[in-house]
């Protein structure tokens, strides 16, 4: 090869750490994109800005000397709350707490639901190659798609919570942090699950049995929490090792699963104001990064 | 520095408990010099994307060392300056051509300036600057060809891997790209053409390797696979008998040939040029006129073609199983079944 000829030949303008970020930058970026394609995004904007619709016009309070006087449902309809007048403070979380128990249920497994098809689209022969065979790690490309997902959840949970806090705080003038550190317990109990289906989507290629398995992670952190607190249940199982295995298994398997009932809870209490306990975000915290970590060594090792 | 280079390179599929062994490549070592048009030729299941996957680190090698310009193959740096164009591809049907090659400009590591600016390039090299704001999913498969192309070009690589650069391409079509291709060699690049079109492979490549069941069986410079003794074709203006005294005493290996009326035509098979002027003196001395000289070749489907069948006879032989297991990718098809008869096809040139 000639020098002439060399010299007109291109490098990367970045290396390095730098390269990494801009990559991973890309890849989130056209999850997001396809997100809005697929009318992933569009429909959970669509649902979310029908419910601050239904929050704005449904709903109107008269606050006297910061207390509600008078609430009504469509402007009309009186609610009576117990015959006695109630802080706006009260009322405001009442509502945020629903907001929050909607959200870490039926917005959870939606946004699993939607977000499962994202990891094995990426390993579609044709599509897989040309991404793997570009100067980019394995790693990167996981990480890039399993983070491009969360961004499409957070987007999605900061236009509801973000937008229901301004709607509150403008009818009622009552502000509550707590209802936005909520939004994020969620995002985190999301983001748990979703490395249980990056894992899974890996391994298997298949949306189907990744979206059962997010949302058999997030259902199995419900029903282990009541097992591992109540010990009651193993008396159930003939006393010696039927129950010690029974009682094994779930102690196992509620330690290692994100604990999704006590995340919700925590949200709750963020949203009231209490003061919460960590433990459970500290506990749920490594069976993501090993998720994570496992889907990116068996995406590493494998031919395509 | 060779731009590709591989060592014993062998990758077996399967073997664990449940699965049958499969030996798609076999201690290959090729080396491919960088500025150079090689090809890969081979039939269905013979490991060509095998080998091309492990250069570009998308199969792991069970045994062997790959390098790409001067790096392990399958480490990304080696990925760098390396343009890949597969057979098969599938570009998210929601982009546009402009936002396909953003994507990959931006995983190149690209900044915003040299990607809009690369993005203009290889879209007017390959011809599509009229498409750069449309969806893929409209495309036809000719211009999602010239997309995979222009994405290949993106990095300004020093090496081109192209697996089926003209498939399902009409001839119009394999024209221009032929052209561009060319172009891109002049500009020193090296391209590494996996195909079954082996009259695109003749046309482009300055050297072949054929595979057949994961190993080399033959690679050359394509003047060499070719004629590996140069014949000559001779028509000269005498009867059979009399040619054939001119031409015994030549001590060259000949061979008639059929001939219009009053003349004769003979296949000569000479080491070299020198011989062959030494062959033609004695036949002058003779007092018969050479009318014609033409270099006779074997095209290289008649190459391809005898290759597939040596290699046939040669596991025969060996008592080695006949069958290889389908190429990962799907490879195209042959131009005909190792183990049919092929007619010969003989290329000439006339000699000046």
């Amino acid at each position: 090869m000639t020098d002439a000829a060399i010299s007109t030949l291109g490098s990367p303008a970045v290396s390095g750490a730098r390269l990494t970020l801009q990559q991973l930058g890309a890849l989130v970026g056209y999850t997001i994109r396809e997100a809005r394609h697929k009318w992933t995004l569009v429909a959970l904007f669509v649902l979310t800005t029908l419910f601050l619709v239904g929050l704005a016009t449904v709903i109107s309070v008269d606050v006297v000397e910061g207390m509600i006087a008078s609430a009504r449902l469509f402007g009309t309809i009186p609610l009576q709350i117990g015959g006695n007048q109630i802080s706006i403070a009260d009322a405001v979380t009442v509502i945020q707490v629903a907001i929050v128990s909607l959200l870490s249920t039926f917005g959870l497994v939606l946004s699993l639901f939607v977000t499962g098809n994202i990891i094995p689209r990426t390993l579609r022969t044709g599509w897989v190659d040309l991404l793997a065979s570009q100067p980019v790690a394995r790693i990167t490309l996981v990480l890039g798609r399993a983070l491009g997902a969360i961004a499409v959840v957070t987007l999605a949970v900061a236009y509801l919570f973000g937008g229901s806090w301004l709607l509150l705080t403008w009818k009622t003038g009552f502000g509550n942090a707590g209802f936005l550190l909520a939004g994020l317990t969620v995002l985190f109990t999301f983001a748990c699950c979703y490395a249980g289906m990056v894992l899974v989507g890996i391994l298997t290629g298949s949306s189907p049995v990744s979206i059962i398995a997010g949302i058999g992670i997030w259902f199995l952190g419900l029903i282990l929490y009541p097992l591992h607190t109540y010990s009651e249940w193993t008396t159930a199982f003939r006393a010696g090792w039927p129950r010690s295995l029974a009682s094994g298994i779930a102690e196992t398997l509620y330690w290692v699963l994100p604990k999704t009932l006590e995340l919700t809870e925590r949200a709750s209490q963020a949203t009231r104001l209490e003061s919460i306990s960590l433990t459970p975000m500290w506990t749920s915290l490594p069976f993501p990064l090993i998720c994570l970590a496992l889907a990116c060594w068996w995406f590493a090792r494998q031919d395509y | 520095m060779n731009a590709i280079e591989t060592l014993g390179l062998s990758k077996t599929y399967g073997g664990g408990p449940f699965g049958s062994r499969v030996d798609a490549l076999r201690n290959v070592s090729i080396d491919v010099g960088e500025g150079e048009a090689f090809g890969l030729l081979g039939p269905n299941g013979a490991g060509k994307t095998t080998l091309v996957k492990i250069l570009l680190g998308l199969v792991h090698p069970t045994d062997g060392t790959a390098m790409l310009l001067g790096e392990p193959a399958g480490s990304p740096k080696s990925r760098t300056n390396v343009g890949y164009m597969p057979e098969r591809r599938e570009y998210p049907d929601f982009l546009t051509a402009a936002q396909v090659l953003e994507l990959f400009g931006r995983l190149l590591g690209m900044d915003k300036q040299a990607r809009s600016r690369r993005i203009d390039v290889v879209l007017e090299e390959v011809e599509m600057s009229n498409w750069r704001d449309h969806r893929v999913g409209g495309f036809s498969k000719g211009m999602q060809q010239r997309l995979a192309l222009a994405q290949a070009l993106l990095p300004d690589p020093h090496v081109l891997f192209l697996d089926e650069p003209t498939e399902g391409i009409d001839p119009l079509g394999r024209v221009s790209i032929r052209g561009i291709l060319r172009r891109n060699l002049e500009k020193g690049r090296t391209l590494f053409i996996n195909s079954h079109m082996l009259g695109e492979v003749e046309l482009l490549c300055d050297r072949v390797a054929i595979l057949v069941k994961g190993r080399v069986r033959r690679e050359g410079p394509l003047s060499s696979l070719q004629a590996p003794n140069p014949e000559y074709r001779l028509v000269l203006a005498a009867t059979d008998d009399e040619a054939r005294a001119a031409l015994a005493a030549t001590g060259d290996e000949h061979e008639v040939l059929a001939a219009p009326p009053g003349r004769s035509a003979w296949r000569l098979s000479v080491s070299d040029r020198g011989e062959l002027n030494a062959a033609l003196d004695r036949v002058r001395q003779s007092g018969i006129e050479i009318e014609e000289v033409q270099r006779v070749r074997a095209s290289l489907e008649d190459v391809f073609v005898q290759t597939i069948s040596d290699a046939s006879s040669e596991d025969s032989e060996a008592g080695l199983p006949g069958g290889a297991r389908s190429d990962q990718a799907g490879d195209a098809d042959p131009p005909a079944p190792a183990d049919e008869p092929t007619p010969v096809t003989v290329t000439t040139e006339t000699m000046s």
